[in-house]
């Protein structure tokens, strides 16, 4: 909740406290920790937009960045064209 | 009067009245991840691992009489994934270092993260602070590794007759003490002949000067892994082994 809060969160974060709070309501003791993360599923479920304002990226935030990492390599051959970049989506010829 | 039988993924289990999921499966030699629950010990349910959906309701099935015609999810996708991550948690709620460990390959929940594919503690590491016990002259306690499983507490309580365990505090602050003004193990009674001494599931109650008297690679969970252990007995009565 922190790191969503100051804005370094992305939609793992999201996802891990939805698998807390299946855990929590599969495997608690009692009432009070099967409905102890209620309050923050339902915050998440009814205000999503809010929460998704403060996370950095909505999609997942790859660790790894190929077309940084192909940089090198481009300027060994001395190449800077479209063709030697990586971009995923549309029109770039590799779909994600 | 025809024979009672729950359906464990599919598969029926015969079961006398009054047993549990876990009694009947392990008397089926079905195998039910768990960590807290030993045969000879009342059930308590508290590590959940046992966590099974019986009926579509998740109950833990150490302690949930088995009622005939119940059906009863074990191994799971959904089911393996919370009992990985309780691991998880319980990992770095204490300190476990597998290869530092005097237990490792005799320890149930190393055998378990194996069992499971658990491949990292996924969580923040507490690192909790937790001194040893080395007072007894027998026996050294590191408490480093309690998982709270409340099986030396039963132990020396019910057995025993000795009340050498017991929890204290409440919470994550919950920790295992022993019994004695000084708190120390050597002002108990306690002995290495106890049936407390022998019951940990992982490293925490350990013989003196009997370190490594067999190999790592040659230990109970190095042979065979802890799943197959109850569901190769099966196999090999059967005769498919």
């Amino acid at each position: 909740m922190d790191k969503i809060a100051n804005g370094h969160g992305s939609q793992y974060d999201i996802n891990e406290i939805f698998k807390i709070h299946r855990l929590l309501h599969a495997a608690s003791h009692c009432g009070l920790g099967q409905s102890a993360c209620n309050a923050l599923f339902d915050t998440l479920h009814k205000f999503r937009p809010a929460y998704e304002r403060r996370l950095r990226s909505l999609d997942f935030e790859p660790a790894f960045d190929l077309d940084q990492a192909l940089a090198a390599a481009r300027q060994m051959t001395g190449r800077d064209d479209p063709a030697a970049h990586f971009r995923l989506g549309p029109g770039t010829g590799v779909e994600p | 009067m025809r024979a009672q039988y729950i359906l464990v993924d599919g598969l029926p289990i015969p079961f006398e009245e009054g047993q549990t999921i876990m009694e009947a499966a392990m008397a089926a030699e079905v195998f039910i991840p768990h960590l807290c629950h030993h045969p000879e010990f009342k059930p308590q349910g508290s590590c959940k691992l046992c966590t099974v959906k019986a009926n579509g309701r998740y109950v833990s099935a150490c302690t949930m009489p088995a009622k005939d015609g119940m059906e009863v999810e074990n191994n799971s996708p959904d089911l393996n994934d919370k009992r990985r991550t309780m691991l998880q948690m319980l990992f770095v709620e204490g300190n476990h270092f597998c290869p530092s460990c005097e237990q490792s390959g005799n320890c149930m929940l190393q055998a378990l993260a194996y069992e499971l594919e658990m491949l990292t503690p996924h969580f923040n590491q507490f690192y909790p602070d937790r001194p040893l016990d080395a007072s007894h002259p027998e026996v050294l306690l590191d408490f480093n590794r309690c998982i709270l499983c409340e099986l030396c507490v039963r132990a020396s309580r019910d057995v025993d007759g000795k009340n050498v365990f017991a929890l204290s505090g409440r919470g994550i602050g919950k920790h295992l003490i022993v019994n004695a003004e000084s708190g120390r193990l050597a002002d108990t009674a306690f002995s290495l002949a106890d049936k407390a001494a022998h019951v940990c599931p992982v490293g925490v109650i350990l013989e003196k000067r009997r370190g490594f008297a067999i190999p790592i690679g040659r230990r109970r969970y190095d042979l065979e892994p802890i799943g197959m252990q109850v569901e190769g007995q099966a196999r090999r009565r059967s005769g498919e082994l």
